[in-house]
């Protein structure tokens, strides 16, 4: 099996009206359908994407996680199951890093899920990582990923 | 993992954060090793008290470990679960007067001196294994020829999927300036450099 490494580092942010965009080298620009297009590659078995996100608007917002690192939900759709990994993510509705945006169909727009809704995606969407355990067991974020997929299958 | 099995699991996407998540030393961003190694600590070292992390109050440091025993005494076991105990939060959060410990947490003299074994098993795992006959590490892979720049775990998490069958995207996330050096160090890994993670997906 071969791993595509996407070279070319890509810059996430939100713009003025809170709308996320991924900017490429050049002047290749992607809104949100098409940012998450890229990231989940459903024509290639494995790859690999590097992307910044926009601390500023995050610390602008409080470090609200509505205003966070995007991960994206689908609700009427199942074929790619999203799993965030972050040492920030925190058991907090007011202050924690990732932001969950959601949908219920492919034809609709995204929107923030609220702090309160985002802590219940922890341990489906969402693994606080406390990192003391994955330095001491380079299989715990395999074990996470069993976990997370046993409660996704269960909604 | 049978076949059928792989078949029908949906594709993961798998977002990772970068520092203090997969990387352990951030000297761009002013932390060494050990300075990322003791905030780690630190915040899986649980007191009593409230979350002060955004709020210039609690000029005092916490008196007791979460599970009632002095700060003097031997404290309980760092605490990794999602499930914050009732009245507890992280050393790491619990006030202004505590972020003079957070890089220095274990240091002999420091309120987390007694985790200081926690802090050498980290230290040691994070080491890249060598013997004589090894080669040295792929400079993408260890920046200073002795540690991890990723942790192992990462690179089992993306080995064995490989290894299952599975389909699946890795996402690196960052608000940092690592993001070329992450995908570099993707790069060695992907062409066969970080034995013995990386022969599956050659």
């Amino acid at each position: 099996m071969k791993m595509n490494v996407e070279t070319n580092v890509w810059h996430g942010s939100y713009n003025e009206d809170g709308v996320f965009q991924l900017r490429g080298s050049g002047s290749t620009e992607l809104g949100e359908v098409e940012a998450l297009s890229l990231l989940e590659a459903r024509d290639q078995k494995v790859s690999c994407v590097v992307c910044t996100d926009d601390y500023k608007w995050w610390s602008q917002h409080g470090c609200h996680p509505a205003a966070g690192k995007p991960v994206w939900i689908t609700q009427d759709e199942m074929t790619c199951h999203h799993i965030f990994f972050d040492d920030n993510i925190h058991n907090n509705t007011d202050d924690s890093i990732v932001s969950v945006r959601v949908r219920e169909s492919s034809d609709q727009s995204f929107r923030a899920m609220s702090g309160e809704d985002i802590l219940l995606q922890q341990g489906v969407h969402l693994v606080r990582t406390p990192t003391y355990e994955p330095i001491l067991n380079p299989s715990w974020f395999l074990e996470q990923i069993a976990k997370c997929e046993v409660a996704y299958a269960e909604r | 993992m049978n076949e059928s099995e792989v078949g029908t699991k949906p594709k993961l996407i798998l977002h990772f954060d970068v520092n203090e998540t997969i990387m352990i030393g951030d000297p761009a961003g002013g932390d060494t090793l050990e300075d990322c190694l003791n905030k780690i600590i630190c915040k899986s070292a649980y007191v009593r008290g409230k979350d002060q992390a955004m709020s210039s109050s609690q000029a005092t440091l916490p008196t007791h470990w979460y599970d009632g025993t002095h700060v003097s005494d031997t404290p309980p076991s760092l605490y990794t679960e999602w499930e914050i105990p009732d009245g507890a939060v992280s050393y790491y959060r619990s006030g202004r007067a505590v972020r003079r410990y957070q890089k220095n947490f274990t240091e002999p003299g420091s309120p987390g001196a007694a985790y200081r074994d926690s802090y050498d098993e980290m230290k040691a795992a994070l080491l890249w294994p060598s013997n004589e006959d090894s080669p040295p590490p792929d400079p993408r892979l260890s920046h200073d020829g002795v540690h991890h720049f990723l942790i192992p775990a990462f690179f089992r998490t993306i080995s064995t999927l490989a290894q299952q069958g599975r389909s699946f995207s890795i996402v690196i996330r960052t608000f940092g300036s690592d993001a070329d050096d992450v995908a570099h160090a993707l790069n060695a890994f992907a062409e066969g450099k970080h034995l013995p993670y990386s022969p599956c997906l050659r």
